[in-house]
């Protein structure tokens, strides 16, 4: 079946199967930062934002999401420069495998605490990114780097 | 020094953050055939009739490999040097499956779908026999797992497979029996004897293994893998497909975590021997359900531990009884087991009598490998709760008793000599080791004094504070080999060639950070390619924390002759002798200061204009010894009396890793590795099914700490200067990992008296033994 | 081999998914984030993102959730933020992930009656009702316990407004995990008095169920004593049982302690 999506902007037209979960599809057109880190949902490197939210792609039909906004890091990785830089400065992309994910992760974050659904404490920061594992920095790194980019003592 | 003890980023986030296709499955080519393996449903069985007709016929299905028509060649799958010490146990298939995922058969097609539909319709018929599932009963079981002719090892090993043994290793300093027995008889002496078991943690890199392969235009094969050991990936591909080293590249893109459990190979031969057959490009990339069913784990390990001691707390004798269990396949039997004893029973060097005994036995569990601290982690637990056991008994202080007994500075261990990894060890004097200080410093830091003496209890919630030290190696002496290219590019800057293997922990810049201090020029100006067995030169790979010291030391010889070679060619173009010049990292000039050229003329006359050459350096290194890093930890927790519950509140560890080479990323690397420690303490807990299947065989069942599982952590580094290790480095990928495990079961025991001696240290074992 | 596929429909209306339902080997599509584990064939999946049933609002008494809101959409709408003191808001949001719960739907949650759920558990301790396309409504309970609804379509969750002060307690061993063993407990506040108490207790690992025996020692009065009693008769009029990671005398033992936690908290 043919599905369009608008994928970091542009509409697309893409033929899928049924069955294909969103992220094959998106791997398939050439989205590569969109990872397959676990297929059960659970590891968040296939985070991408589905009208603005962030959802798992690996859990999520490809045909659920005709005619809606996929955004994947690939879209948002120059508005995303500065945290980029702080993560690198903390050398805590280590392997890099989960850093797409967590970027996009962060950005829809972001919007979150501007709309004022998350606080901006640590805690809730973190409650916020439980769905992104990550097994080299053991996650102290990486927060340092957050919690600078979104400014929290 | 100037570009090492400094943080720059990682050469390669710009494109890891930014999710640039970098990983082995993001650049095999959208042609590639797609593979997937047929796996055993069974524990144990023979294969008494595959008929593959069916799936054949498929359109789309290219081949279907089963052990009728690939080469019947026994490998080993471990990724060591060669001779390895592991058996060569393994076939690419075989009549017999010896664990639930081993490989059955396998299908190349167009595509995923068609691979997975043409698996369907494989029709196997199994004779099943009885598996060893308790590896406790694995030896002289009725059920022979490797009952085959071909299976055999490099040198002895202590393999006896008729009785299910893939290994065995002893030791004895000192005539340990007769030092218990007066140990037991000496009122002024006190006995601990203590059993410890430790589970099969699986590494969960986030990437899933993945290979592809294809021909070159010279028909040639390249594989393409997410490894830790290219070189030994060629080699092993080479043997398989009996065809040259020289017919075979392996190259390694970004790899997104190893841990060790890429160290070993996974389905490099699959691809391998499909694409040699077809001439067409072929990839394998693993499911999570894959790799945790069908790729390699932690040794599970049993441990009967003797601790001798005088009533001052003087240490006398030592003895460790190791039972380890390698799963079906022998990788890494051997080594893992020598390791839980050479790199801990050092730390107490002063005893009268230290003997370590182990055996590895086979059962039909997913195999055992490498993975990050192997042995020592297991090791550690079992010694570091027994010595928590006997300060108990003795009433002394913890950190009164390791300060008593542990190794020092200047001082050495007989264990250095009588154990390596596989065969012998190296004798080593201790050159660098602030141990001592790390413990004082971390005791500080942990506030160990105060939390120990007033433990706090509220309501149902009752803290307390463990200790445990620990110590690993840098590279295996005498066997691990790195090495280095540099050369000089037409602007003065250099492409440095490592066959140095970054798993994703930074060693590319790190090495960079090496070359360019030895070099005098800023590591901005070194480019590294790294990985890549035609254009690299040879290393051992990225395991045994070797990267640092021994492929850090090749690129500091070779950045040292390249600054020999620039000094040589300035001279020559200013018409002086090279002793009269000076290199300060732009300008070459004389000493006096009157003649000067910079780097960047200098290199662009090279190469256009005057007497043209290319100036190029090699290094290779060979580390004479291991010089091991220490580490002193504290775990605070706070354990629910209710529920067994422990949460880990502040995990304060200090390290003496040497000099640190680029201070972030070695804290990384200490953080990362304290969270996997304590993940296996806590968290990651190994169920098999009555009849061999693996359980938590996904992240949803296997759990892996998520960032609301980390305590504060409090990393400290206590500087030594080790003298030979590149700018004074030691290593410092795995010596995090070892102490969560001893130290958490320290604390538990402090804040609620009770002492679990199996890991993982679940809320029910805690709940259960509580309540006894 | 994941779950497959054969057709794809999005109706526009739920007369039009209904008659869609009834054919053979139709499925709606609700829990599509836990079937990726299935290797089932659906031969006709029927999505209903466009059949009118994601809002939430009040009617009366009650807060009307419609079943394909998402978990996230109820979490952060006024309405929850606002009953009980944010209780299911607190509960949702310890639910798995943010990226789960902006795809999980309320009907996709509550229609398999998933046994791990702290969502089911939260809302069995409130006054809630389920309601079906043909089958209408009907208490939550009453669904849980009843036999699985075939071939109709959840169409919205009913929670009562019914004044009460709500406590939801898990124990998990790590924090980004299923529970191992839930308790939710509520009671109507009147003028200081509580009274009218719910017990439910879940992913034992069974589905939740509510624990009248509880129920009644706590309605007859609430002190030390009895939170104690309401605990040990919960532990034996419920079955607990294990499964490969936890044990059922472990989630019992817990589960009592959940109890006596949820209610102290309730009482305040």
């Amino acid at each position: 079946m043919k599905i369009n999506l608008k994928i970091n902007g542009v509409w697309k037209e893409v033929e899928i199967d049924p069955s294909d979960y969103l992220l094959d599809v998106l791997r398939r057109e050439g989205y590569l930062s969109v990872k397959k880190g676990c297929d059960t949902g659970t590891c968040g490197a296939c985070t991408v934002l589905r009208d603005g939210y962030p959802i798992l792609s690996c859990a999520t039909l490809a045909a659920t999401c005709d005619g809606h906004e996929i955004t994947t890091a690939e879209g948002i990785a120059d508005e995303m420069e500065d945290y980029a830089k702080m993560l690198a400065g903390e050398g805590a992309e280590q392997c890099g495998f989960c850093s797409p994910g967590l970027m996009v992760m962060l950005y829809a974050l972001k919007k979150e605490i501007e709309n004022g659904k998350v606080k901006k404490t640590k805690e809730d920061i973190r409650r916020y990114l439980i769905g992104n594992l990550c097994r080299c920095t053991g996650y102290a790194g990486q927060e340092r780097a957050i919690f600078r980019y979104l400014g929290v003592e | 020094m100037r570009e090492v003890k400094k943080s720059i980023p990682k050469k390669d986030s710009y494109g890891l953050i930014r999710g640039l296709p970098v990983y082995t499955d993001d650049l095999a080519p959208k042609d590639s055939l797609v593979m997937k393996v047929l796996r055993s449903p069974h524990a144990f069985a023979r294969i008494k009739n595959i008929d593959t007709s069916e799936a054949e016929k498929m359109k789309g299905v290219h081949l279907v490999l089963t052990y009728k028509n690939v080469p019947r060649r026994v490998i080993t799958r471990a990724g060591q040097g060669f001779p390895e010490p592991s058996p060569y146990d393994k076939f690419i298939l075989d009549e017999y499956v010896r664990y639930v995922g081993d490989e059955v058969a396998a299908v190349v097609a167009d595509n995923e779908r068609i691979a997975e539909e043409a698996l369907k319709k494989i029709k196997v018929e199994y004779e099943v026999l009885e598996p060893v599932l308790d590896f406790e009963k694995a030896e002289g079981h009725p059920s022979i797992i490797h009952p085959e002719k071909e299976s055999f090892s490099q040198f002895n090993i202590g393999r006896d497979p008729k009785k299910n043994i893939a290994a065995s290793y002893q030791m004895e300093i000192g005539d340990v029996d007769k030092l218990i027995k007066e140990c037991e008889e000496d009122p002024d002496c006190v006995l601990v004897r203590e059993r410890f078991y430790t589970q099969a943690q699986a590494h969960v890199m986030l990437e899933p293994h993945a290979s592809y392969a294809y021909i070159d235009m010279a028909g040639r094969l390249v594989v393409v893998s997410s490894t830790q050991t290219p070189f030994h990936v060629r080699r092993q591909v080479a043997m398989v497909l009996d065809i040259p080293i020289k017919n075979v590249r392996v190259i390694k893109p970004r790899i997104g975590g190893g841990f060790g459990g890429k160290q070993a190979l996974h389905g490099e031969l699959l691809v391998s021997y499909a694409a040699w057959k077809l001439k067409k490009p072929v990839k394998l990339v693993y499911t999570r359900r894959e790799v945790f069913e069908a790729t390699y784990t932690r040794h599970p390990m049993r441990f009967d531990v003797t601790l001798g001691a005088k009533k001052d707390g003087t240490l006398k004798v030592i003895d460790f009884n190791v039972l380890s269990d390698t799963g079906a396949y022998g990788e890494h039997a051997l080594t893992v087991l020598m390791v839980a004893g050479s790199k801990t029973l050092p730390l107490y060097n002063k005893v009268d009598g230290v003997r370590f005994r182990g055996k590895v036995v086979y059962t039909n569990h997913v195999p055992a490998g490498a993975y990050r601290g192997y042995g020592a982690i297991q090791g550690n637990f079992a010694l570091e709760s027994a010595m928590d056991i006997l300060a108990e008994k003795l009433g002394m202080d913890p950190v009164e008793l390791r300060l008593k007994n542990v190794i020092r500075e200047g001082e050495t261990s007989e264990i250095f000599k009588i154990m390596g990894e596989g065969r012998e060890g190296v004798e080593m004097i201790i050159k660098s080791c602030k141990l001592e200080e790390a413990i004082n410093r971390a005791a500080e830091l942990a506030q160990w004094k105060k939390k120990r003496s007033k433990r706090e209890k509220r309501e149902s919630k009752a803290r307390g504070i463990g200790f445990a030290v620990a110590m690993q190696g840098s590279g295996i002496a005498n066997i691990d080999m790195g090495s280095a290219i540099i050369k000089l590019n037409d602007d003065g800057s250099f492409n440095l060639l490592v066959g140095a293997t970054d798993l994703g922990t930074g060693s590319d810049t790190i090495l960079a950070q090496i070359a360019a201090e030895a070099i005098g020029v800023s590591s901005d100006d070194i480019v590294v390619y790294s990985s890549d067995t035609d254009l690299t030169p040879f290393d051992t790979g990225a395991y045994a924390s070797s990267t640092t010291y021994v492929s850090g030391n090749a690129v500091r010889l070779a950045g040292e002759k390249m600054r020999k070679l620039i000094l040589k060619e300035g001279a020559l173009k200013l018409g002086v002798s090279e002793n009269e010049v000076e290199f300060d990292g732009r300008v070459i000039k004389t000493k006096e200061g009157s003649k000067s050229i910079t780097l960047k003329e200098l290199a662009t006359i090279l190469y256009y204009t005057e007497n043209q050459k290319q100036l190029v350096a090699d290094g290779s290194f060979v580390g004479p010894e291991s010089p091991p890093p220490y580490a002193a930890a504290f775990a605070e927790v706070e354990v629910d009396t209710e529920t067994g519950k422990v949460d880990v509140l502040k995990y304060t560890i200090v390290l003496d890793i040497g000099t640190p080479i680029n201070p972030n990323l070695a804290r990384i690397q200490a953080e990362g590795g304290v969270v996997q420690g304590i993940g296996m303490t806590l968290f990651e807990d190994v169920k098999y099914s009555k009849d061999g299947k693996l359980l938590t065989n996904n992240l949803m069942y296997y759990k892996v700490p998520s960032r609301l599982d980390v305590p504060e952590l409090v990393v400290e580094f206590t500087e030594s200067y080790e003298p030979t290790g590149p700018f004074g480095a030691k290593s410092v990928a795995e010596i995090g990992i070892d102490t969560p495990p001893a130290a958490i079961a320290n604390a538990i025991y402090n804040a609620v008296g009770v002492r679990i001696k199996s890991l993982p240290i679940t809320p029910e074992k805690v709940f259960f033994e509580m309540n006894k | 081999m994941p779950l497959k596929i054969l057709n794809y429909v999005r109706p526009s209306s739920l007369e039009q998914a209904y008659d869609l339902l009834q054919e053979d080997g139709a499925e709606i599509l609700g829990g599509t984030t836990y079937a990726r584990l299935s290797n089932r064939t659906i031969k006709l999946a029927i999505d209903l993102q466009n059949v009118g049933i994601g809002s939430i609002y009040e009617i009366g008494d009650y807060i009307v959730v419609g079943a394909m809101a998402t978990l996230a959409n109820m979490q952060f709408h006024d309405l929850i933020m606002e009953y009980a003191d944010g209780y299911l808001y607190d509960v949702i949001s310890y639910i798995w992930s943010v990226q789960l719960r902006n795809v999980a739907t309320v009907g996709g949650t509550i229609v398999p009656k998933w046994g791990f759920s702290d969502f089911i558990t939260a809302l069995l301790a409130l006054d809630t009702e389920v309601e079906f396309y043909k089958a209408g409504r009907m208490n939550l309970e009453d669904y849980l316990k009843g036999m699985m609804i075939k071939k109709d379509i959840m169409t919205a969750l009913y929670i009562k407004k019914t004044p009460r002060k709500a406590s939801f307690k898990f124990m998990r061993n790590s924090e980004y995990d299923f529970s191992i063993v839930n308790v939710a407990v509520s009671a109507v506040n009147q003028e200081g008095k509580f009274t009218n108490w719910r017990v439910a207790v879940g992913a034992r690992p069974g589905v939740a169920a509510l624990s009248y025996k509880a129920m009644e020692i706590l309605n007859n009065s609430v002190d030390y004593e009895s939170i104690e009693k309401a605990a040990k008769e919960m532990k034996n009029e419920l079955k607990f049982s294990s499964d490969f990671r936890w044990s059922g005398e472990y989630r019992k033992e817990v589960a009592g302690t959940l109890l006596q936690r949820a209610v102290k908290e309730v009482i305040g």
